[in-house]
């Protein structure tokens, strides 16, 4: 044979011997459907349940933070202390002066960057009922804020309106309604401008809200605001936590609101230069990212925990794959008879390995993608295919075929011709 | 000189025992030469084939075929030696259950990198050339005794290889099919090919031109009857 096209010929014999391989392994799975698409299922199955888990938890994670970062502009948030934060005492901390009105009232009129400063009562879970002549609402959660609470995070009003700042300076009894109350209490009525009782109060309600429509559900609408001054006049009580919400104008940069915020915040509640803050500013931004990594870290932990069946399935591979070897010994002597190298039969049957966990991959990126859209529809959250796990899906079930099948397929690729040659 | 051999050995260590299965071989074949290696049970010659058709390598020795010493490659080198340089054919024909005749004759080309529509020409060309160009697409389950060593003598032809070794390649066929095959080996030997062949039986021997006797891992006799 002619040395010339020596070279060349070998470079395009590996194409041959590939397109001869993934050839035999389609043959082979063909040949054995019953065991082939047993195991085929299975990884499927393995890969549906990633896939279904990962995509599930990103819309989840999307709604989630949709929901509780809920305004539409960015905000700050101040307490006490840091309100995901751990570490210190919290007794101690909760010993810190509370945010007054008076802090409000100063950031008004100096805080440049300041587009609303909405100050709120939280009554730390305490709940209430709300009456209105026979009807009763569950527990909610009834919470004292200035007039800027429904602009803070971007709340829609349904029926009438929210209190004015004026109503709220005077501290009438006047009342909004969130919608799970106002489903409650006026089932098919106007409540606008009917009183309703907490405990032995009347209240006037002055509006009542849209749903905010959270994967929270009843919780998210279970709740009514009271002007911040009727509350404390009604309702108020020492375990309640005062907060602040922030908006910044749109010209200035988040960044920018934070440290003039941050210095105000110091002269209002008259801090000296070497004084640690007694307060903690969260940003719309941070809650959203760390939102975020709580969701990545679920969907990390899900995926870790649903890839043992990936790897039940990949012990599969290996069994099938040996029996595969050891049935075709013969195969493989003649195949080394004929000049197929060592890396030739390791090819072969990794090929084979990774085309029957890779069509598993396949089906199962379309049940998976298929089930999480039902989880969607039923649990009403955005249902977003994330591209990159669906290529990581098929790179990581074939790539189980390879893991698994490089054991059964280096036992072939390390057979004696001869005796593989006589294998009965 | 097609093959040289010189002072090849192969030794099995079984325990503590050595066992001499070839215990020194000097031997040279020519281009176009039909030889027999005869020999009872236990003589080497299953072995010494093996060493011929580079499926092993000598513990001692060298081996020269085709002008290349091959008694100590590589096994990736051995696969390509025994791709290019040999054709097999065996008693038990050796065919792979699930592929055609025509993809079965393929098979070498696959491994020597050929191209597909160069390959089914040429297997084409020496299907016919055994007289099966009707069974191209028959698998070997749907194929006669005889049909099926036609089909691994084409797929030892396919190549071009140096020399044919066949091994007792008509001990699985009735005589009358057996006659058909050895007059098939000569048609080949004709056309220029180099044939080794094993076999015990005596009237096989005949259609060669050679006869080497093997006996204890040594050669007892080396005749030319052609």
């Amino acid at each position: 044979m002619a040395a010339d096209g020596t070279i060349e010929r070998a470079r395009e014999g590996k194409g041959q011997v590939w397109k001869e391989n993934f050839r035999q392994a389609v043959e082979v799975i063909r040949t054995h459907r019953m065991r082939s698409g047993l195991l085929i299922v299975g990884v499927a199955i393995g890969v549906t349940t990633v896939l279904a888990m990962v995509t599930v938890m990103s819309g989840l994670g999307k709604r989630v933070q949709k929901d509780v970062v809920s305004a539409n502009r960015p905000y700050l948030f101040i307490s006490r202390f840091d309100p995901m934060g751990g570490g210190r005492d919290r007794r101690d901390l909760l010993r810190r002066k509370q945010l007054s009105i008076r802090d409000v009232k100063f950031l008004e009129e100096n805080c440049g960057s300041c587009e609303r400063v909405d100050l709120n009562i939280d009554p730390q879970g305490r709940m209430r009922v709300l009456r209105y002549e026979g009807e009763r609402t569950n527990l909610i959660q009834v919470v004292g804020s200035t007039h800027n609470f429904g602009h803070m995070y971007s709340i829609t009003i349904e029926h009438g309106r929210f209190y004015t700042e004026f109503e709220a300076d005077r501290s009438r009894r006047v009342i909004v309604l969130g919608f799970g109350p106002a489903k409650d209490l006026f089932p098919h009525r106007d409540p606008i401008g009917k009183w309703i009782k907490i405990d032995n109060h009347q209240y006037e309600v002055v509006g009542a809200m849209a749903t905010r429509g959270s994967i929270l559900g009843g919780i998210s609408d279970n709740y009514a605001v009271v002007p911040y001054t009727t509350y404390e006049k009604d309702l108020g009580d020492r375990f309640d936590d005062y907060q602040m919400g922030i908006t910044i104008k749109p010209e200035y940069e988040l960044e920018e609101g934070v440290e003039e915020v941050h210095a105000l915040l110091r002269a209002s509640r008259k801090l000296g230069p070497g004084e640690e803050n007694d307060f903690y500013i969260t940003t719309s931004e941070g809650f959203r990212e760390m939102l975020a990594s709580i969701t990545t870290y679920i969907s990390l932990v899900l995926v870790v925990i649903s890839s043992i069946g990936l790897m039940v399935g990949g012990i599969g591979v290996m069994n099938i794959m040996l029996i595969s070897v050891s049935e075709r010994t013969r195969e493989v002597g003649i195949r080394m008879a004929m000049g197929a190298r060592r890396t030739d039969i390791m090819q072969q049957f990794l090929i084979e390995a990774a085309t029957l966990t890779g069509t598993g991959g396949l089906i199962g990126i379309f049940l998976g993608l298929l089930a999480a859209r039902g989880v969607a529809r039923l649990i009403r959250f955005p249902y977003s295919v994330p591209l990159i796990w669906i290529v990581v899906a098929f790179v990581f079930s074939a790539s189980i075929g390879l893991i698994f099948g490089l054991y059964p397929a280096n036992r072939a690729a390390r057979m004696d011709p001869i005796k593989a040659l006589h294998y009965e | 000189m097609l093959i040289k051999v010189s002072g090849v050995k192969k030794i099995y260590e079984v325990g503590i025992q050595k066992i001499e299965a070839v215990a020194g071989i000097d031997l040279e074949i020519e281009r176009n030469e039909y030889v027999a290696i005869m020999g009872p049970s236990g003589s080497g010659k299953s072995t010494f084939m093996n060493l011929l058709g580079c499926l092993d390598t000598p513990s001692a020795g060298d081996y020269w075929l085709n002008g290349k010493e091959v008694s100590n490659l590589s096994d990736d080198e051995l696969a390509r030696i025994r791709n290019r340089e040999i054709g097999f054919v065996f008693q038990t024909f050796n065919l792979l259950p699930r592929a055609t005749a025509a993809q079965n004759v393929e098979l070498p080309l696959i491994y020597g990198g050929i191209p597909a529509d160069e390959r089914r020409r040429r297997a084409e060309e020496v299907l016919e050339s055994v007289g099966l160009t009707d069974r191209a697409k028959h698998r070997p389950n749907e194929l006669s005794g005889g049909q099926r060593q036609r089909v691994a003598i084409a797929r030892a032809m396919v190549n071009r290889p140096s020399i044919i070794l066949a091994d007792e390649p008509t001990g699985n066929l009735d005589s009358k099919t057996g006659i058909e095959i050895m007059s098939l080996f000569d048609k080949i030997h004709q056309a220029g090919n180099t044939i080794v062949m094993v076999t015990h039986e005596k009237h096989i021997a005949e259609y060669t031109r050679r006869v080497i006797r093997l006996l204890d891992g040594k050669i007892e006799s080396d005749v030319r009857t052609g």
